[in-house]
């Protein structure tokens, strides 16, 4: 165990694969909001990391940005006392899963294995299993966006464990709101996997109208898939892949942009669409999930989740004269400050732990089989 | 870029391609003691596996994925193996042949 704590009680664990370095995914951002959030609260939580991906150095770097953090196996979380265990892992540990049985613990689920699977076309074997685990040891299962709760449902995970909450996520922004803006660059930001459909925006640079037009894409991940599409289309010299940004490199993707293509098809709650909601970008996304929670009506939806119906979106926003932009991004912008922004989910979380640690345990709960769930739906072809 | 013994060393660099440019700070230093005996092409690659926190944007992180021929005649991709890297331009070959004696052959011939 690593550590840079004296301390041995906090008002609550955050039991996490990954912290707001190095982030693999949306959960690094979610742990950096948090991390304010809670402190604005005046709580005090101890981050446990465990089951990471991160080197030595990565960790030796982690422990000196960041006050009360455990580096460990499971087995280490019994060092510490905290009247609840906020488990974020994505990554299954029997270990781990004991001490859900033991002590209080609220998951939050980022988002639902069997549907990744689905959406992305990819095996996960045991991880659905482990998860399906998870929720059901947990007192409490946080999903992220009431689309997400009706997954949950039809996957019939409320036999699992019925104490559920819905908690949107938050992310803190000090960036400069500017809107209008021009009509040249496009964006799309997150890992290039199949069910986010990043070549979408690229294929928008083939269409009538958008020769001109420049795509810059921030995200891990590069496929032969990608490669094939640049060399078939030509598109080599308009469209910039930037890697894996964070920091001042994602928001300098953000300032260069001029609408940002959500083409997902699922989507758990739209972390950067609420990122992108704060700095007056509008977005071009299908209804999908989480997606509208965030957003509402001040986004240029895609009628379904085709490129037809995406080309369509983005004809419309290319057409919005600047007050329509000006509008559009207003209205998402306050829809962050009212509900999205890293103080709004730490007072979220707040509520929920303080009830749970009132309240004695709920029943309800029983073991999980997989073989019980219903499959998730596979997309259209 | 030069061979130290078993060891394939690249000074940093930076190369320009499709509009960006491609950076790797530090020196590298390869040890091709494991590597099979055989021809290999190295590679410069835009690397998606770090995370890059450099605001200017016309620079991209890079790195370097020694590429093997395959049997099917072709050389070997980056993107074709999950290291997340996107294959930019081939800056030398490298004849392993004779682990003994390893030749360096750097330039655009490949």
């Amino acid at each position: 165990m690593l550590t840079n704590t004296t301390r041995r009680c906090f008002d609550v664990i955050e039991v996490t694969n990954e912290m707001p370095v190095h982030r693999m995914g949306g959960v690094g951002t979610v742990m950096e909001s948090l991390m304010s959030g809670l402190k604005a609260e005046g709580v005090r939580p101890l981050w446990f990391v465990t089951d990471h991906a991160y080197l030595p150095a990565q960790l030796e770097a982690l422990l000196a940005r960041f006050p009360d953090v455990v580096i460990g196996d499971a087995h280490a979380l019994d060092a510490f006392e905290a009247p609840l265990l906020h488990v974020h892992s994505y990554q299954q540990n029997p270990a781990l899963h004991a001490r859900l049985r033991r002590r209080h613990a609220v998951f939050t689920v980022h988002s639902l294995l069997a549907y990744e699977e689905s959406s992305n076309g990819v095996e996960l074997h045991g991880a659905v299993r482990g998860q399906e685990e998870m929720i059901a040891l947990a007192r409490c299962v946080v999903l992220l966006s009431e689309a997400e709760r009706a997954k949950y449902r039809a996957l019939g995970y409320e036999a699992l464990n019925p104490q559920v909450r819905v908690i949107h996520n938050g992310v803190g922004c000090a960036a400069a709101y500017r809107a209008p803006r021009g009509k040249r660059v496009l964006g799309f930001c997150g890992r290039l996997v199949p069910r986010k459909h990043p070549e979408y925006v690229q294929w928008m640079l083939t269409e009538p109208g958008f020769e001109t037009r420049g795509v810059l894409i921030a995200g891990r991940g590069f496929s032969p898939y990608a490669r094939d599409l640049l060399a078939r289309h030509a598109l080599a010299g308009r469209v910039r892949f930037l890697g894996w940004c964070a920091g001042a490199r994602l928001e300098a993707f953000f300032d260069a942009i001029d609408v940002l293509a959500v083409p997902t098809i699922y989507e758990p709650f739209g972390l950067v669409a609420a990122e992108a909601a704060a700095r007056g970008i509008p977005v071009v996304c299908p209804r999908t999930d989480g997606l509208v929670e965030v957003l509402g009506e001040h986004a240029f939806y895609c009628e379904d989740t085709s490129y037809e119906a995406f080309r369509a979106a983005m004809r419309r926003w290319d057409a919005a004269p600047p007050e329509v932009l000006a509008e559009v991004s207003a209205g998402a912008r306050a829809r962050y400050l009212e509900a999205f922004t890293d103080l709004a989910m730490a007072r979220r979380y707040c509520a929920l732990f303080a009830e749970l640690t009132a309240a004695p345990a709920l029943p309800g709960c029983r073991p999980p089989g997989s073989e019980s769930r219903s499959p998730a739906p596979r997309p259209p072809g | 870029m030069r061979l130290e013994k078993a060891t394939l060393v690249i000074p940093p660099f930076r190369l320009r391609r499709l509009g960006q440019c491609y950076v790797q700070q530090q020196a590298l230093r390869i040890d091709l003691a494991s590597l099979e005996p055989d021809r290999y092409r190295i590679v410069v690659v835009q690397n998606f596996w770090v995370e890059d926190t450099n605001p200017d944007l016309d620079e991209c992180l890079a790195g370097i994925f020694l590429a093997r021929r395959r049997r099917d005649g072709d050389w070997e991709a980056a993107e074709n193996w999950p290291v997340e890297c996107r294959s930019i331009a081939c800056i030398g070959l490298l004849d392993l042949a004779d682990p003994a004696q390893p030749r360096l052959v750097p330039g655009p011939s490949c």
